[in-house]
């Protein structure tokens, strides 16, 4: 009972909390009104598209780098566990598996893959 | 005893319940707009400057007085300040800034001659003062009488044209006739050409200008853009920037030497502090710019500006930010600066172009002009990568030159020089007809091809092209026309399509409203 009470509470001072938001909005700055005072400023001249555009996702590179790189995260967290068991077997098994991911991205970056525009 | 009406006798009734809210509501509402007024009066004033043709005073140094902010669009401002006469080309933009101000909104006309012929039907503050505390004053008044309603708000200058409306179907008019190729919000979407990378994506026309805060005033490009790619250029108005009294003295008469070169260094010294603003370094700009004026006021000694130069040439070095985003970026190539005249904008690409070296004056000085070394170099041993001067080498230049040119005005002793029809102008070599800008308007296209937006803004800024203000003619905007004659068509097949009976769900009665 009491809890549903303070959840009665939390809600109507929410809903007044998001009235007085929206009047002091109101009061403070009115919404444009007019089409002109709408479309974004380029220097005094009208757009003449919309601006919604489908363009280069151009980081998507970088995000499957990302992706590549934290699946490797993974993969270190057992090797981690074992690593005290394993010693210096283990460290060298890793490295050689780095080594192997930094190699790739070297080569991609040879070849541009990076290249943003 | 009590019926069970009593109980709502205090409110009246329900709707008398609603009236008591609305008007506590109203009185909130009015102490409340009162107290924000009381602050509002007190707060800077917000303007909008439009550079015309010969203002009484340079707009730009109103960056350097409190009490006045000056923005960089027309959105949050109260008053549009045009400074000096609007060139006929330029009319019908000046109406749509003030039209894209936010209300409350006035327009104050600051003019040489008030008695030439306005832009528009509503500024009623004409003033032709050329002190800027007066100016502000001004401004001032004309805000609070905004803000006290002494003066009500200015109306649209181009009400009811055939603007396409920001709004498309629907009760929040957020609907139009479909997402892909369709018109949202009442505009059609961008055509699609192929990028770079052999994928048909949508190309954005955009024209910039010409009252963008980072170009001349009165530079308009049209540009398309994929993503923030510049896929491609057109330059439709030139602005012509006036030369500087005394460079334009020079062309005919022989002038003083000392005179001259603080007004290259002042001229010098106000480009690079547009940059700094434009690179978001307002405060360094501020510095730089008010240098700028020391400069050029003479009874202010030259060894404290030579020193102060040295401070801000310190400081500007230290920014990281600035020289990451300028280094490699608008590289010019010396074959190309070659033999044109360029000025500063040749020297820095490791041309060593300069009128001064054969003037006598200038030999007596000793005068030998600053040329960017790691690009003559670079073109002695065919390196193609740094044969030229990016962005970064034309700054570097451009304070070298400013330091030079303050010791070149200690020094002269009131020799004279120039007065044969040509003179080096701080952007270039100018006679009485012709002027360097047109000769970089002419290569912007293809230096801006391919560049991102931001590397674009960077090299725009970069090129001395001066302050602008006059424009004989802006071309017509090939892709806007494009985009209007496509919507028809599509307008006239669905009403087609409409008419045979084949789309019934279509939003036409809408779009006829």
């Amino acid at each position: 009972m009491f809890a549903l009470g303070g959840a009665f509470t939390v809600f109507v001072a929410g809903i007044l909390a998001w009235l007085a938001m929206r009047w002091v909005g109101d009061v403070l700055s009115p919404v444009a009104s007019t089409d002109a005072e709408r479309v974004p400023f380029t220097g005094g001249y009208e757009p003449a598209v919309h601006a919604w555009s489908r363009y280069h996702v151009r980081y998507y590179a970088m995000a499957l780098l990302f992706l590549a790189f934290d699946m490797e995260m993974v993969f270190m967290y057992p090797w981690a566990m074992v690593f005290m068991r394993e010693g210096v077997t283990a460290l060298v098994e890793m490295l050689m598996f780095i080594v192997i991911l930094v190699l790739g991205i070297l080569y991609a970056w040879r070849e541009g893959a990076f290249r943003w525009a | 005893m009590k019926g069970p009406s009593d109980g709502l006798s205090v409110f009246g009734s329900a709707s008398g319940f609603v009236s008591l809210v609305a008007q506590t509501r109203g009185a909130f509402s009015g102490t409340f707009r009162s107290a924000l007024r009381r602050l509002a009066i007190g707060a800077p004033v917000r303007v909008f400057a439009i550079r015309g043709v010969d203002p009484p005073a340079d707009p730009a140094l109103l960056h350097l007085r409190d009490g006045v902010i000056v923005l960089d669009s027309p959105r949050s401002a109260t008053i549009l300040l045009i400074a000096g006469s609007v060139p006929e080309a330029l009319r019908e933009a000046v109406k749509h800034v003030h039209d894209e101000m936010a209300h409350p909104r006035a327009t104050v006309r600051w003019v040489s001659d008030p008695a030439e012929e306005r832009v528009d039907h509503q500024a009623q503050y004409n003033v032709s003062f050329s002190d800027l505390t007066s100016l502000i004053e001004t401004l001032r008044r004309v805000q609070n009488d905004l803000v006290t309603g002494a003066r009500s708000s200015e109306d649209d200058e181009l009400p009811g044209t055939t603007r396409t409306a920001w709004r498309g179907v629907g009760p929040y008019g957020h609907g139009g006739a479909g997402m892909t190729g369709g018109t949202p919000y009442g505009r059609p979407m961008a055509e699609r050409a192929p990028d770079r990378d052999a994928l048909q994506l949508d190309q954005l026309p955009l024209r910039i200008g010409p009252y963008f805060m980072a170009f001349p005033a009165g530079l308009v490009l049209d540009i398309e853009l994929q993503g923030d790619v510049v896929q491609d250029v057109a330059v439709s108005a030139e602005p012509v920037s006036p030369l500087r009294p005394v460079f334009a003295a020079a062309i005919n008469d022989p002038v003083s030497v000392a005179v001259l070169e603080r007004a290259r260094a002042e001229d010098h010294l106000r480009w690079l502090a547009h940059a700094l603003r434009v690179h978001g370094l307002a405060a360094l700009g501020n510095r730089t710019l008010k240098l700028a004026v020391q400069v050029d006021a003479d009874e202010t000694g030259i060894e404290s500006s030579v020193a102060e130069l040295k401070a801000i040439t310190h400081d500007v070095g230290r920014s990281g930010a600035l020289w990451w985003s300028a280094r490699g970026v608008g590289l010019l190539s010396r074959d190309a600066m070659a033999g044109r005249g360029l000025g500063p904008t040749a020297r820095a690409s490791g041309v060593r172009d300069d009128a001064r070296i054969d003037e006598p004056a200038y030999q007596a000085l000793g005068f030998e002009p600053i040329v960017n070394a790691a690009a003559e170099v670079a073109a002695k041993t065919a390196s193609s990568d740094t044969n030229g001067g990016d962005t970064s080498a034309r700054w570097r230049l451009l304070l070298a030159e400013a330091a030079q040119s303050l010791d070149l005005a200690a020094r002269a002793n009131g020799a004279r020089a120039w007065g044969h029809g040509v003179v080096e102008c701080p952007r270039g070599r100018a006679t009485a007809r012709e002027a360097p800008e047109p000769q970089l308007y002419a290569m912007l296209p293809d230096l801006l091809r391919g560049m991102e937006w931001g590397d674009a803004v960077t090299t725009v800024v970069s090129l001395n092209l001066g302050e602008g203000g006059d424009v004989r003619a802006v071309q017509p905007w090939a892709a806007a026309e494009k985009v209007r004659q496509s919507a028809e068509q599509a307008m006239k097949n669905e009403n087609a399509s409409d008419m045979s009976g084949m789309a019934g769900m279509t939003h036409t009665q809408h779009q006829a409203e």
